[in-house]
């Protein structure tokens, strides 16, 4: 940053001060003493383990959770929003990390879902809203979002954008992202970027909750770390080495991950597909899965990367090719989730939220869902068995839960996402199909993912990793697969690409530069 | 236990007083808003009649709850999957036909055997049919239930002509309802039998799990490799298998084939599930939740019927009670 900008950033008043603020759960303390202090046009990152309380703090700041005690300014003020509607008309808006549109409503409906443009009467205007709706999307650089479709019709991350989108509806004065970027791909992700700066330009303040430590040298100017509910420290984010973030937010050292052994692949196919088509994107891709690897599969939005894994699973209609699965051919129809799943194949689910937890339901009932069959005779569980299974993962995984017994939605995002992956190796399978694995993991748990990953592989399991983020794929994967227009435009193996190279392969083209 | 162990470690560290707030949250999520109600029922009524604590009276209430718990036990499984039964009643009154013309038609202790069969076959029916319906052309169970509930009456009403099934020999009467088993009464060694299987069932066997991962999260479920077809089939044919047995012992007591019986029975047995804290959203509740909601609705019958409340009266407040139920339910389920 240059000189004047970094002056003109000091003097730029604080719009949200919070202190000491403190929040008890049954059995758990969210928060024991947060503070944050954020500027006016500044991108403020917020960065701590899972279960270190920053959604709980976002949810105190934007007035769905009423804090125990602690104090809050906002634009000079006392602010003690007693409603998330409170907080919106103090000019506070906040993306949450579990989406809140309603499925079955176009995207204009739920853009304007409780602020309708209403004419004469109490009618709603229709078509100045569709219209509104559009040129909004276009202005965010959303263009591909179709503003009449139903939400249920578009894939994770246009649904993230939308969400994004309804909070831009007007200009806020401080908005919160919790892990944006945890569904976005890099095109998706540099577009938010794009409109992040353009809001710091306005003068919002932005609060930017990650766990991809990256980004924060790449949009954010001040870092704030929490650790167990309490502030660490504050700090311009230039003046903070990535090392030492994660020192302050973990307490301890993390390894770089290692890379993948070939040495562990075997002969024997686990997966063959050939000229899969699928209703929608898929072109006729062919690709082949050996016991022992671990192949990554990357793409943008609309490249049918994101059906492969619902194909292979049998939730998304396969139209055309052949599918081969631990060595028997599978027709289309076959391709049903229960016997999948007592086959030995598991599908680790993209959308957490709807499709992998059963949030009502315990920590434990959750990990061991996929395995009843392997905890005892005839369908009769074993539950002592189980009880030890379980907390042997919750610790492995670092899963942070006062017990097994805890509802897993009341887990912070990342340890319900460790809870499925328990799930996943509970059942022992032969093939992995993995979406988004570590979305809303923290680095030292990730880390601890890729390791048992790696694991998985070494004791002879194909693994598949479908994932928008470059990194994961450049660190876990023996090989590569980029996904163009529904077919494999190149393949990698280990050590051959680096991240751009990667995402101009999504591009289907040589020159990341000339495609973007 | 790394992580559990610091968890826990940071809340103690924080000061005492919340055990106790935590124990009592952890009564009230189980069992909804059903303990305070039993206490200031069970003081009222033993305040404002002698006879409701009399050991009498508890026998007569322990033997009339035993046909409702069955029923409740049959609708919290259905309800615990997301769904609800509306078709009890009216599969209550068609077994109790079937049974009753089975035992007339064959005399003796053979035909008592065989009436027990064809009464819990005709449960079983009402109940896969209903399971069919659901799992396989994904209809509402609303729908399908509130439609079994009028074609199964309708079946009652046409074999009989509306007209009661007298006449029902002696023996009936005497092995099912008066009937004792080293001095236990029969009706109480089936529900004692069927709160033992149904126990198994919900907790410990895979069957349960699914029961309420499905109701949970259907889609969640199916992902995970969750039979949600089979599953949501069991329950609605157990739930049929309970009422069907229920329909036996109730027609052992009348002593008659009754094709109006069970009339109220669908209602009240959603309230006593809902007010034992089963959600009617699905995924949550427990068996002894649900036990003990049919207590409760059959003690304050019993107690109203003490002071002499109308039973016109009675149907307002039960379903006054339903309402609160769900209300309670809402905010306590809401998370
Ligand atoms: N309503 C609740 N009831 C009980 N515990 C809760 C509740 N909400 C949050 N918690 C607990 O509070 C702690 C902080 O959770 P929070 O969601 O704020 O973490 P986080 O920092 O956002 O983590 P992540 O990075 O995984 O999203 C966690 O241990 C979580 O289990
Ligand atoms: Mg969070």
């Amino acid at each position: 940053m240059p000189e004047s900008g970094r002056r003109r950033q000091q003097l730029m008043d604080t719009i949200l001060d919070v202190s000491g603020v403190r929040k008890r759960f049954p059995g758990v303390t969210a928060l024991a003493d947060a503070h944050l202090m954020v500027r006016a046009g500044e991108v403020h990152a917020l960065v701590g383990e899972n279960g270190a309380g920053k959604s709980t703090l976002v949810g105190v700041i934007c007035g769905a959770v009423q804090p125990d005690t602690g104090r809050m300014r906002f634009l000079g003020e006392d602010y003690h929003p007693r409603s998330p509607q409170e907080a919106y008309q103090s000019g506070i808006r906040v993306v949450f990390q579990h989406l809140s549109l309603i499925p079955n409503l176009s995207v204009t409906d739920n853009l304007f879902l409780g602020r309708e443009m209403a004419g004469a009467l109490g009618f709603i205007r229709r078509r100045d809203m569709g219209v509104r709706a559009r040129t909004l999307l276009e202005e965010l650089g959303f263009a591909h979002i179709p503003a009449s479709a139903r939400v249920d019709t578009l894939s994770t991350s246009q649904k993230y954008l939308v969400e994004v989108a309804k909070a831009m509806l007007e200009r806020p004065k401080l908005i919160i992202l919790d892990e944006p970027t945890a569904a976005l791909n890099a095109a998706e992700t540099s577009v938010l970027f794009d409109l992040v700066a353009s809001l710091k330009d306005a003068g919002s303040g932005v609060i930017w909750i990650t766990h991809r430590l990256e980004e924060l040298y790449q949009i954010t100017d001040q870092v704030t770390v929490m650790r167990d509910g309490r502030f660490v420290e504050s700090r311009p984010t230039a003046s903070l080495e990535r090392d030492e973030i994660i020192r302050l937010m973990t307490g301890r050292q993390i390894a770089d991950s290692e890379a993948p052994d070939p040495a562990h692949i075997g002969s024997e196919n686990r997966l063959v597909i050939s000229d899969l088509h699928t209703a929608g994107g898929l072109k006729g891709l062919s690709m082949a899965v050996r016991a022992g690897e671990v192949v990554g599969l990357g793409g943008l939005a609309g490249s049918g990367v994101e059906e492969i894994g619902r194909a292979l699973y049998g939730l998304h209609p396969v139209t055309r090719g052949e599918i081969e699965l631990l060595g028997r051919p599978f027709r289309p129809r076959d391709l049903r989730p229960h016997r999948l799943a007592r086959q030995g194949i598991f599908y680790l689910p993209g959308d957490r939220q709807s499709e992998g937890i059963v949030d009502v339901r315990p920590v434990s009932e959750n990990a061991t869902l996929s395995s009843l069959d392997a905890l005892g005779r005839m369908g009769f569980l074993h539950r002592l068995n189980e009880r030890r299974t379980v907390a042997d993962y919750v610790q492995r995984l670092r899963v942070s839960t006062p017990s097994a017994a805890q509802p897993i939605k009341l887990l912070s995002g990342g340890n319900q996402q460790k809870v499925l992956f328990a799930r996943g190796m509970l059942t022992e399978p032969q093939l992995f199909i993995l979406e988004e694995p570590t979305q809303g993991v923290d680095v030292g748990s990730k880390a601890d993912i890729y390791a048992v990953t790696r694991e998985l592989a070494e004791a002879g399991a194909a693994v598949i990793v479908i994932s928008t983020d470059t990194r994961e794929l450049l660190t876990v994967c023996h090989r590569i697969i980029a996904i163009s227009q529904g077919r494999m435009s190149r393949e990698f193996t280990q050590g051959e690409a680096d991240e751009e190279q990667l995402v101009s392969a999504y591009f289907g083209s040589q020159d990341s530069r000339e495609a973007v | 236990m790394n992580t559990m162990a610091e968890t826990r470690g940071r809340e103690t560290g924080d000061g005492g007083g919340n055990a106790v707030l935590d124990a009592a949250r952890i009564i009230f999520t189980k069992t909804g808003a059903l303990l305070p109600l039993f206490v200031i029922m069970a003081i009222y009524f033993s305040v404002a009649s002698e006879h409701f604590l009399s050991g009498r009276n508890m026998s007569t209430i322990a033997t009339q709850s035993v046909y409702f718990t069955l029923v409740v036990i049959a609708q919290a499984i259905v309800m615990i999957t997301g769904g609800f039964d509306l078709s009890v009643g009216a599969a209550l009154a068609l077994t109790s036909i079937t049974t009753s013309s089975v035992i007339v038609a064959v005399p003796g202790a053979g035909g008592i055997v065989l009436a027990t069969g064809a009464g819990m076959l005709t449960g079983a029916s009402v109940g896969a049919a209903n399971g069919l319906l659901i799992s396989q052309f994904r209809v509402s169970p609303l729908i399908v239930t509130l439609g079994m509930a009028s074609v199964v009456s309708g079946l009652a009403l046409i074999i009989t002509g509306g007209v009661p099934i007298f006449n029902l020999p002696q023996l009936f009467k005497e092995t099912l309802y008066t009937g004792d088993l080293a001095g236990v009464p029969v009706p109480w060694l089936v529900v004692l039998l069927v709160v033992g299987i149904a126990y198994i069932a919900l907790y410990w066997h895979r069957l349960g799990r699914n029961w309420y991962a499905v109701g949970g999260n259907p889609v969640s479920a199916h992902i995970a490799g969750v039979p949600v077809k089979r599953a949501l089939f069991l329950a609605y044919l157990s739930a049929g298998v309970l009422v069907g047995i229920a329909g036996v012992m109730l027609t052992a007591r009348v002593g008659s084939g009754e094709p109006n019986l069970g009339g109220t029975f669908a209602l009240q047995s959603i309230a006593a599930a809902v007010l034992g804290g089963i959600s009617l959203r699905g995924g949550q509740g427990s068996l002894w939740g649900a036990i003990l909601g049919a207590i409760f609705l059959v003690l304050l019958q019993n107690g109203l019927d003490l002071v002499g409340v109308s039973s016109y009266l009675q149907m307002i407040i039960t379903g006054a009670l339903l309402v609160f139920a769900v209300i309670v339910d809402h905010y306590w389920h809401k998370g």
